[in-house]
């Protein structure tokens, strides 16, 4: 419930309304059983007080009575779960204060007598995966199609609803086609339509011109781009952590090649190496390749559970055990990070000898410590038959297991969870050369500093139980991120908190796309079609006007969508590709202009600044925030930039004539001639003449002096979208709400702000975009000889709000072309407008 | 200008602001009366951080260790206080100590940057679950906006996340001071009648919008369109400008990135901003450790001193809390490349104005500067310090978005009594 809708209901609740005869087994027990057995129960008594049998509960603790027999209302149970929420007396303790329905139930009970079903003792929850106990929505059999299933999906969500309490939620409509365009074009490949894309959707048939829509869109080159975006924020990619770029790179060719999410999974989870040649173990690296984090991180991400908490104690609010914690970070726990060579760095992963995960913690200080070992604390799902989706899965990927006996059957389901390998995904990142010696490499032990990338058994078995399609957290996790991405909203919000105490309204329509999903191979593709051709999908906004109170709950229906801002890069690209900067517009020569800077010389001279320069460093380029001397760019906050990817991804050259096995020492070879390059000599030189700068006084002194260019400005813009990410602080995309990444559980912030409008008001890329080039389509609309500014207004309007203008837009913008100094400035400035409007930003 | 969390609005907050809670000297009055029972009236109205990233020796600043093999190449001189004595790379700091407090004995846990960093920085320790708002984020969330400038500055470097506070409690970035913000003003070409042209376009097309859409959003991005318009045509953005500085208070301050920000840090105290944090890099000091202080020596003391000097001869140093802070210490030892290594045990901090005692010293470490000594500080009681110091109570509990309560200041933080004796 939101906080609002949270307040009504309490007051409303709290507003005496008439109590039926409160029934124990539905409302006394759970209430008890969730909030209170955990600590007064049968593991542990606090305050000597037991709440899960009648006895222990009519004798009450070493407080006294909980109830008080003569007068309810003066009840210590009663005073106790009423206290505001930070007293100190309040109950419960560990865990969230009791709702107001809640509240009023045990109060009613007490009010009635308290009475306690004989025989009846209670328990505490135990940790339950939530949301698989009911099925009766979803259907036996597979569905036909992904249209069917899309049906299916809208059928089983509807049912929900309906059984839902508190009514049902008013329903907007589904939206029509071109905001459907627009729509489905922004998910699915990071911009708005173009007007010849416009064009050929208009010209599809009406009955199926949004389906074949969405397989046009995924076979677009940029719908990897678009949804790296998406898995970098999710893996939390960044550039600048080591095999970051490599990472991101990976990332990206994954998606174009439609590699299986689970796949991917598994590579991320267990593979050690170097990322420039095995880019998947990145992943380990971005957490320092420590084996709290790790644990952490890894069931976040991709099971959807939060047991970081339980690194340093039981968690407070959820089920997971330290100890449990513990044994999770164990299967990291040998991995090792390594960095070799003084000049040129060399980081990778490898095993080492002794697990670094040992109990107890090391805050109690104990005398001993041991290692912990490995145990998986998530609890798969028992089938007694197979269900479909996993023999679907099966028939998919060993399609020559039709006819085996049932032995067989299974042993191939362990298998394909089983069949992944270490050399099967060297194979793939590398060509065959290099694997065998890759391959031999790994097999030797040396302490001659040979680089040497062992794999770790265990990661391999934590990722196979993770990626099992029996573990009920991996598909469900990965399904609900997607269709928040899509549909602005997660079955389970916050999205990464897949919990027995966090309320998942619509459970099995989610179990129902997760099962789909497997089915499917673990096919991203698949999901975000299935997903897009559902009504639900489709569904437009609520009108304003309607209650806030109502809007939030026909979200939480999923009744209507949400009005979703763009993400910053595809805002960006938007502004890029309705501006037509994405080439020139200009002819050469058409923007000369001069362009004065403020720059700064520093007064320190260039002899000492060049000496003291450090020289060393691995990373792909990046902008140059400021240092002293070297000031951006006004407007590079804006850049995008266009990272080459497969440059990223190639593998080390060999030398020639090299033979196959030797490349093993070429890693030792390398840093000796790394080192040759800045001989110590030199290294020491540069240390040298950067004292003698830090010492002079001068080394951040500046005078400003203004230098003025003529420049032909002619303006060109890279996507955003091949950035290093996340981007630099400040920077337009950061600015928009894409998260540093530093932290788990860090979601894209859509709130706008000052500096949101400030950049898009006032920056580069909107005015560039909104003046009418020579060389762009609408020139010819609005000067010249068959200048229409009519057209030119509908033209406009499509191409950037992806509509027709109404007859009132029509004749506004018409007097707005008539009062710019010519039509062509005239234009400018509706462009600008509509650039910076809400309906441009938010989806429709 | 109302406070950040005004959309994710607490049940607390909602029932206090529906009690019509007016305000005075930017507090909401009932924060201004809980506070007259307290025994310090708060003075301060402003706060100057200065956050040197990296972990900032302390030997070779607050706390100097001379006779002792730690001491390192720095001298001790007297300065105006009696009794106490810096660090020789502070020559004009020295002349204002009697404004200042500091703190030699903060007792730190985490000599890891990015966890100390968040720490100091919040008050809190780094969690996987959330993102806790960086001080000048909550100070900004308790008090009310002055002006048309934004509330909270940061000059040279990011400041740390607004987190759970939203978009609204971040800072403003600027990152080279004085330098033109081409996104204040209507970009080159468009004059100003032309821009308003535009302005009046635009509002006519949102309102369209805003009628047929339910958005919550909606209404947040017309909040802040309407804060960027009224910024680009304030006359309060001649703050932002140093060119028309006499430049004898340039000198003054120093040529310098740094020198510029403190002194541009002033000028926007003066408009009515209420936090100002001025970024500094370059502490990490495990080789060479000596030359580089020097150097920051002869960078940063001009301009601190300057200021200090400034807000107290303007009249503002008691309404304005000067504050510097790092992630934690360097190690006594001095190690084989003539640098010092991260030390958390014990670390010191500066501060000054503000309503605090000036001239003192709060707290020792041993005499080779590894451990307090006496009267340890908590980190968090640093920002439990600067809350009192604003009038801000710090047990308050505010509440996430996604409904979690958390303590502003982390729990059983106290502000230091001696500060404000």
């Amino acid at each position: 419930m939101s906080v609002s809708e949270r307040i009504i209901f309490a007051l409303v609740c709290s507003v005496g309304v008439a109590s039926a005869d409160v029934d124990f087994r539905q409302q006394i027990q759970p209430v008890l059983e969730n909030a209170c057995v955990r600590c007064h129960g049968a593991d542990s008594a606090k305050g000597g007080l037991r709440l899960d049998t009648k006895a222990g509960f009519l004798k009450g603790g070493k407080h006294g009575p909980v109830i008080d027999a003569k007068d309810y209302t003066k009840s210590d149970l009663l005073r106790r779960i009423s206290l505001p929420r930070d007293h100190s007396d309040i109950m419960p303790q560990e865990t969230e204060p009791l709702s107001g329905p809640h509240k009023n139930w045990l109060t009613d009970w007490v009010r009635t007598g308290a009475k306690w079903p004989d025989g009846v003792v209670l328990k505490t929850r135990k940790k339950e995966v939530p949301g698989l106990a009911e099925r009766q929505f979803i259907p036996e059999k597979a569905p036909a199609s992904l249209a069917a299933a899309a049906a299916v999906t809208d059928q089983i969500l509807k049912q929900e609803n309906a059984i839902a309490k508190g009514g049902v939620p008013p329903l907007a409509g589904v939206i029509d086609d071109l905001a459907y365009l627009r729509r489905a074009t922004l998910d699915l490949i990071g911009r708005i339509p173009t007007i010849a894309e416009i064009s050929a959707f208009e010209r599809e048939s009406a009955g199926d011109r949004r389906a074949k829509l969405i397989d046009r869109l995924l076979d677009h080159p940029r719908f990897a781009e678009r949804w790296t975006v998406f898995y970098a924020d999710m893996l939390r990619v960044r550039s600048q952590q080591d095999g970051g770029p490599q990472l991101l790179a990976y990332v990206n060719r994954s998606v174009a090649q439609g590699k299986p999410y689970d796949e991917m999974a598994r590579e991320l989870i267990a593979t050690n190496g170097r990322p420039e040649n095995t880019p998947a173990a990145g992943f380990a690296l971005g957490d320092a390749a420590n084996p709290m984090a790790l644990a952490g991180a890894t069931a976040q991400i991709f099971l959807g559970v939060r047991v970081q908490c339980a690194e340093c104690h039981d968690h407070p609010f959820d089920d997971w055990k330290q100890k449990e914690f513990y044994e999770l970070a164990a299967y990291f726990g040998t991995i090792k990070r390594v960095e070799q060579g003084k000049n040129i760095k060399r980081i990778y992963t490898t095993e080492g000898k002794e697990t670094a995960v040992k109990w107890p913690p090391e805050r109690e200080q104990a005398p001993k410590r041991d290692g912990v070992a490995p145990k998986f604390p998530f609890e798969m799902v028992n089938y007694t038959t197979k269900p479909h989706f996993i023999s679907r899965l099966e028939d998919r990927r060993k399609p020559d297991t039709a006819g085996l006996s049932a032995v067989a059957a299974k042993k191939a389901l362990d298998e394909l969870v089983d069949g992944f390998s270490v050399k099967q995904a060297l194979r793939d990142s590398k060509s065959e050369a290099d694997v065998l010696a890759e391959a031999k490499a790994a097999a030797k032990q040396g302490d001659d500093g040979r680089s040497v990338y062992v794999q770790s058994e265990d990661r391999r078995k934590l990722a196979a139980m993770i990626t099992d399609p029996r573990n009920p957290y991996f598909a469900r996790a990965f399904v609900n991120r997607v269709w928040a991405e899509l549909i602005g909203r997660g079955f389970i919000e916050p999205l990464d908190n897949i919990s027995a105490y966090n309320e998942i309204r619509h459970p099995q329509t989610l179990q129902f796309l997760a099962q789909e999903f497997i089915a499917s191979g673990y096919d991203l593709r698949s999901l975000v079609k299935l997903t897009m051709l559902t009504e639900t999908y489709q569904r437009g906004h609520l009108a304003a006007g309607v209650s806030v109170t109502d809007v939030a709950r026909a979200e939480e229906s999923f009744t209507a969508t949400r009005a979703r801002r763009m993400l910053g890069e595809v805002l960006f690209d938007s502004v890029s590709a309705a501006g037509h900067l994405l080439t020139h517009k200009w002819p050469e020569g058409a923007n000369v202009r001069e362009v004065k800077r403020q720059i700064r010389i520093p007064l320190a001279t260039a002899a000492m600044l060049a000496a003291a320069e450090d020289k060393t460093t691995n990373q792909p380029a990046m902008m140059a925030m400021a240092k002293p001397g070297q000031a951006p760019a006004p407007y590079d906050l804006e850049k995008g930039a266009n990272l080459d990817f497969e440059a990223l991804l190639k593998p080390e050259k060999m030398k020639k004539g090299e033979d196959k096995f030797a490349d093993v020492l070429t890693e030792s070879k390398m840093d000796l001639e790394m080192n040759k390059k800045m001989e110590d000599d030199a290294i020491e030189a540069v240390r040298q003449a950067r004292i003698r700068l830090l010492r002079s006084g001068n080394a951040e002194r500046f005078r400003l002096e203004t230098v003025s260019a003529l420049v032909d400005d002619n303006p060109k813009f890279d996507t955003t979208l091949r950035m290093a990410t996340p981007a630099p602080a400040a920077h337009f995309l950061r600015v928009f709400g894409q998260p540093a990444r530093d932290n788990l559980g860090e979601f894209r912030d859509e709130s706008p702000s000052l500096r949101q409008e400030l950049m898009m008001l006032n920056g580069k890329a909107t005015h560039e975009a909104s003046r009418v080039g020579p060389l762009e389509p609408v020139h010819a609309l609005i000067s010249g000889p068959n200048a229409n500014a009519g057209k030119a207004v509908e033209f406009v309007y499509l191409e950037i709000l992806t509509r027709r203008p109404t007859a009132e837009e029509l004749s506004e913008a018409r007097a707005v072309i008539a009062a710019g100094k010519d039509p062509a400035d005239g234009l400018a400035d509706l462009r600008w407008a509509m650039l910076n409007s809400h309906e441009f930003r938010y989806l429709p | 200008m109302s406070s950040c969390t005004d959309y994710y609005t607490s049940r607390r907050r909602f029932l206090a602001q529906s009690a019509g809670v007016g305000a005075l000297l930017g507090m909401p009055i009932n924060r201004l009366v809980a506070a007259i029972g307290s025994a310090h009236a708060p003075k301060a109205e402003s706060v100057v951080l200065f956050w040197n990233g990296g972990g900032m020796s302390h030997i070779d600043t607050w706390d100097p260790k001379p006779g002792r093999e730690v001491g390192g190449e720095f001298e001790p001189i007297k300065t105006s206080a009696d009794g106490i004595q810096i660090s020789e790379i502070f020559p004009q700091l020295a002349k204002q100590m009697h404004h200042c407090s500091i703190i030699r004995s903060i007792a730190g846990t985490n000599g890891d940057h990015g966890r100390a960093t968040y720490e100091l920085q919040t008050s809190h320790p780094q969690n996987p679950a959330l993102v806790h708002p960086g001080l000048g984020s909550f100070v900004i969330n308790e008090s009310q906006k002055a002006g048309d400038l934004p509330a909270y500055i940061s000059i040279g470097g990011m400041a740390p996340r607004a987190g759970y506070l939203g978009q609204r409690c971040e800072a403003y970035y600027i990152g080279l001071p004085g330098e033109r913000d081409p996104y204040l003003a209507f970009p080159d070409g468009i004059h100003h009648t032309q821009g308003e042209r535009r302005l009046e376009v635009l509002a006519r097309m949102n309102l369209r919008t805003s009628g047929k859409l339910a958005a919550r959003d909606l209404k947040e991005a017309d909040v802040a369109l309407k804060d960027a318009v009224a910024l680009m045509k304030s006359p309060a953005l001649a703050s932002f400008d140093l060119d028309k500085e006499n430049p004898k208070t340039l000198e003054r301050y120093g040529l310098t990135e740094f020198g510029r920000g403190t002194l541009l840090a002033k000028k926007l105290i003066e408009t009515g901003v209420r936090f100002v944090q001025v970024n500094r890099g370059g502490f990490d000091n495990h080789m060479d450790v000596f030359p580089a202080m020097r150097n920051h020596g002869s960078v940063m003391d001009p301009a601190v001193a300057s200021l200090i000097e400034d807000l107290h001869s303007s009249g503002r140093l008691s309404k304005t809390l000067v504050i510097m802070l790092s992630e934690f210490g360097r190690t006594p030892k001095i190690n084989k490349d003539a640098g010092r290594d991260h030390h958390a045990r014990v670390f010191s901090c500066f501060m000054a104005g503000g309503g605090i005692k000036g001239g003192q010293v709060i707290g020792s470490s041993d005499k080779d500067g590894m451990a307090p000594e006496n009267r340890p500080v908590q980190v968090a009681d640093l920002h439990a310090s600067v809350c009192h110091a604003l009038g801000i109570d710090h047990t308050r509990e505010l509440t996430t978005p996604l409904n979690r309560p958390m303590k502003l200041v982390k729990e059983g933080a106290k502000p230091i009594a001696e500060l404000f004796a």
